[in-house]
């Protein structure tokens, strides 16, 4: 059974990692080896062309330090906001706190629409071309709220009314007592924050519009969906230096995707807990 | 009448095209604009995937030139009509914005009917030169019909392409064949390169021909370089849509003997990849293929569009045919055989009613501008020194950096592209091309001889998409184009359908859908003789 088990597992990340192995070997070989032969499992001529190239492309850098600052800026943000609206929250004698969730959990099933949030962001406060305006209308999400609230909900009170017999106030129990025992949700939706902004590009398709200030992903989304080889190919006569259109994506792909992959398997563990932390409600 | 009316086009097309060969437009000789006025910022949205605006030596030198700084939006590429719209229906109009569409565009013409966007005949006076840089034929892109066929967008139109066919000219040879001239020729060769191995390995994995079905007119199927031999004319030409036309089951027959004898590539209508063709073909897969996007077929030696092709098949050889000539035709009736072309138009120019009268003016300033030889060079290829490092006027052609040159300081900055999404005309006047390839003085004077050959015997028509009424029927008729695009036609191709379904279907309920084209053309071209 164990044997079956481990086959069809080793089967399936097999078929997970393939497509990411093509992208690899596509952004290494010549593209006239790759034309011949596509389904080649390894490259057998190297060429760090389209690497090159694309490093050179002052877009990929402006992407980074972008991506960087949502990353650097925004996890804190929305981390320091969720704790401090689902703590409240956990509370039974907050006044309004039934009409206060439900305001919350309006928002996860309807939005204003792309319209009124652009005059929100946009016309009333001014955010266009500003990368804030990738960052506050997300600032904290209700998905992540509850799931926070409910493993709040779980952490046993009495440990709480002992720190207020001693003399504690709220943001100390806040900061001493809960904060620490959150330690495993906090990591868990932590990096998913993380994750969110490193891999977010839609919003500043709404609110983002001077190729500067684009996240990476939007960079790599750009080169993908439109042809801007000629950009990345400015100034290099020698047709055979030039790097192809094909190769060049599979080597932006890399450059956008490879710093979240170097950390993903040191935080993997806090994704596999973090599916079921704060799910369920003792 | 027709015959005479065909013959002055192509008169007319054959001056324009000499002239705009002959156009010898020189930075280093003409005296650049200078504006000594203030210089007016103005916003501007526009689609420019990866061009790095900040320090842009181009826009600079515009507010030198013409005094006019452009704020400018980039927009997503690939949702860029919508994100637009979006926009525009938020309230936040920039001063001038691109289209990336035509009058046939149903936001475009609402925006003109709610006033959001100038008449730009009400600012003729501000922009002579697209008056006499565009011919009416291209105007009519921009105009609302139903507003007095007012001209609401300045359209941006392409320099004029060869149409050709290109061909595996070693598989030729190898063949013993002659390049194909008309339907039977082609056929001859389609079946030639499928039996015979002419790549020589040993292996039946040839075919004659790679035909992508894509577009809303039938795309590759029913590309204007085939159907010619089919006797077929563009709509505003015959007054009636092309499945309409005598010759149409001629050509699908056709094409159904071929893909039986085995000629054409058995999986075209699976692809659905704009370049597919173009794939089948570097990779020595296919004979030849019909929807040229972007290989350049003027070229047999190396260059940036054929250079994949030649790493593929080093001692392959790519030479270009004529389109499609009627049968019992020779190639040398090609000197007096006509060829259909129409210009193809990329978008609009449109100036907001909400921009001051200073922005509008500016406005008007860079459209105007755009419309010289000056704007054209300057937005396109750049400046001397600094995008590339000297122009040639007779062989029309950027002379790039040496080695050297690059690894000087500073080379850096040179590498800040030229603003050819921004341009206003994509094109020397009468749609000349704006740059020749090659890699050698003795490579791009052999393309500009190709080139002007392959554009000979062409006359312009008229796009349908632009005559009134044409954009309602063909949205109350889409599901029949989809129908006939991605079911009818290939399915008869393939065999699966019968010859009595297919023209059952076409000609009860395809064609009588489209009769009303005729009454569209003639309210724009006066009734069918």
């Amino acid at each position: 059974m164990a044997i079956i088990c481990y086959t069809t597992v080793g089967l399936f990340s097999v078929l997970c990692f393939l497509p990411f192995w093509y992208v690899i070997v596509y952004s290494v070989e010549p593209y006239a080896l790759y034309l011949r032969q596509p389904e080649i499992p390894w490259p057998t001529q190297f060429s760090w062309t389209s690497y090159h190239l694309v490093l050179k492309y002052g877009l990929i850098w402006s992407g980074y330090a972008n991506t960087a600052f949502l990353v650097f800026v925004g996890t804190p943000l929305t981390m320091t906001l969720m704790v401090v609206t689902a703590y409240p929250l956990t509370k039974k004698d907050l006044k309004g706190r039934n009409f206060i969730l439900t305001l919350w959990v309006i928002t996860m099933y309807f939005s204003g629409g792309m319209i009124p949030n652009y005059i929100l962001v946009c016309r009333t406060l001014g955010l266009k071309n500003n990368l804030w305006s990738l960052i506050l209308p997300g600032l904290c999400g209700c998905y992540n709220l509850i799931l926070m609230k409910n493993y709040m909900n779980g952490l046993p009170g009495s440990i709480e009314e002992a720190a207020l017999i001693d003399g504690a106030n709220d943001v100390q129990v806040l900061v001493r007592i809960v904060l620490p025992l959150c330690m495993p949700i906090l990591a868990t939706l932590g990096l998913f924050t993380i994750v969110g902004y490193w891999n977010s590009y839609f919003n500043s398709i709404l609110y983002i519009y001077k190729p500067n200030k684009y996240p990476l992903q939007r960079v790599l989304r750009e080169f993908i969906a439109t042809d801007m080889i000629d950009e990345v190919n400015q100034g290099v006569t020698d047709v055979s230096q030039q790097a192809n259109t094909f190769t060049a994506k599979m080597a932006i792909i890399m450059i956008a995707t490879l710093p979240i992959m170097c950390v993903y398997p040191f935080l993997q563990k806090y994704f596999m807990t973090g599916l079921v932390l704060g799910g369920v409600k003792e | 009448m027709k015959k005479t009316f065909v013959t002055l086009m192509a008169l007319l097309l054959v001056l324009a095209l000499g002239s705009s060969a002959l156009a010898v437009y020189d930075p280093a000789v003409s005296e650049p604009s200078a504006w000594d006025g203030e210089v007016t910022t103005i916003t501007v949205t526009d689609r420019l995937p990866g061009i790095q605006l900040e320090n842009n030596p181009i826009l600079k030198e515009l507010e030198k030139r013409i005094g006019v700084k452009l704020d400018i939006s980039v927009l997503d590429a690939a949702q860029y009509n919508s994100l637009i719209a979006s926009q525009i229906a938020a309230g936040d109009i920039p001063d001038m914005f691109y289209l990336w569409d035509n009058s046939s565009n149903v936001n475009f013409q609402k925006w003109a009917k709610e006033g959001l966007i100038w008449n730009l005949e009400e600012l003729a006076d501000k922009i002579p030169n697209a008056f006499t840089w565009l011919n009416e034929n291209d105007l009519a892109y921009g105009r609302v019909p139903s507003l007095d066929n007012g001209l609401y967008g300045l359209p941006r139109m392409q320099q004029l392409t060869p149409d050709a066919i290109p061909y595996r000219g070693d598989w030729l040879k190898k063949l013993d064949m002659e390049v194909p001239v008309t339907a039977d020729d082609l056929f001859e060769y389609c079946v030639a390169v499928s039996t015979q191995d002419p790549d020589g390995n040993g292996v039946d994995d040839t075919w004659g021909i790679f035909v992508t079905q894509l577009g809303d007119k039938g795309g590759g199927l029913l590309d204007k370089n085939i159907r010619e031999g089919f006797g077929i004319e563009p709509e505003t030409i015959a007054y009636k849509v092309i499945p309409a036309q005598e010759g149409f089951m001629d050509l699908m027959d056709w094409y159904h003997d071929l893909y039986e004898a085995g000629g054409i590539y058995p999986e075209f209508y699976l692809d659905g990849d704009v370049y597919a063709d173009q794939a089948a073909f570097k990779t020595g897969k296919v004979g030849c293929f019909i929807k040229t996007a972007s290989l350049d077929h003027t070229m047999q030696y190396r260059s940036n569009a054929t250079n994949e092709f030649y790493q593929n098949n080093p001692d392959g050889e790519v030479v270009a045919g004529y389109p499609l000539q009627p049968a019992g035709t020779t190639a040398a009736d090609a000197e007096n055989y006509f060829h259909y072309i129409t210009m193809s138009c990329w978008g609009v120019f449109c100036i907001s009613k909400n921009a001051s009268e200073e922005a509008v003016d500016a406005a008007c300033r860079f459209l105007n501008f755009g419309c010289t030889e000056e704007g054209v060079h300057l937005l396109n290829n750049g400046i001397e020194g600094i995008n590339y490092k000297s122009w040639d006027p007779v062989l029309r052609s950027k002379v790039g950096f040496t080695q050297e040159e690059k690894e000087e300081p500073g080379h850096e900055e040179r590498l800040i592209n030229a603003l050819s999404y921004l341009m206003v005309q994509q094109s020397w006047p009468n749609y000349g091309k704006l740059t020749f390839g090659g890699n050698t003085p003795e490579e791009k004077a052999e393309y500009m001889k190709r080139y002007n050959e392959l554009n000979h015997g062409f006359i312009v028509y008229d796009n349908i998409d632009t005559y009134p009424g044409y954009a309602d029927l063909k949205t109350k008729n889409a599901e029949l184009t989809t129908k006939l695009n991605d079911e009818m036609m290939v399915q008869y191709i393939v065999g699966g359908i019968t010859r009595e379904e297919f023209t059952d279907w076409l000609y009860n309920v395809y064609c009588p859908a489209w009769e009303e084209v005729e009454e569209i053309v003639a309210a724009v071209r006066g009734p069918k003789e």
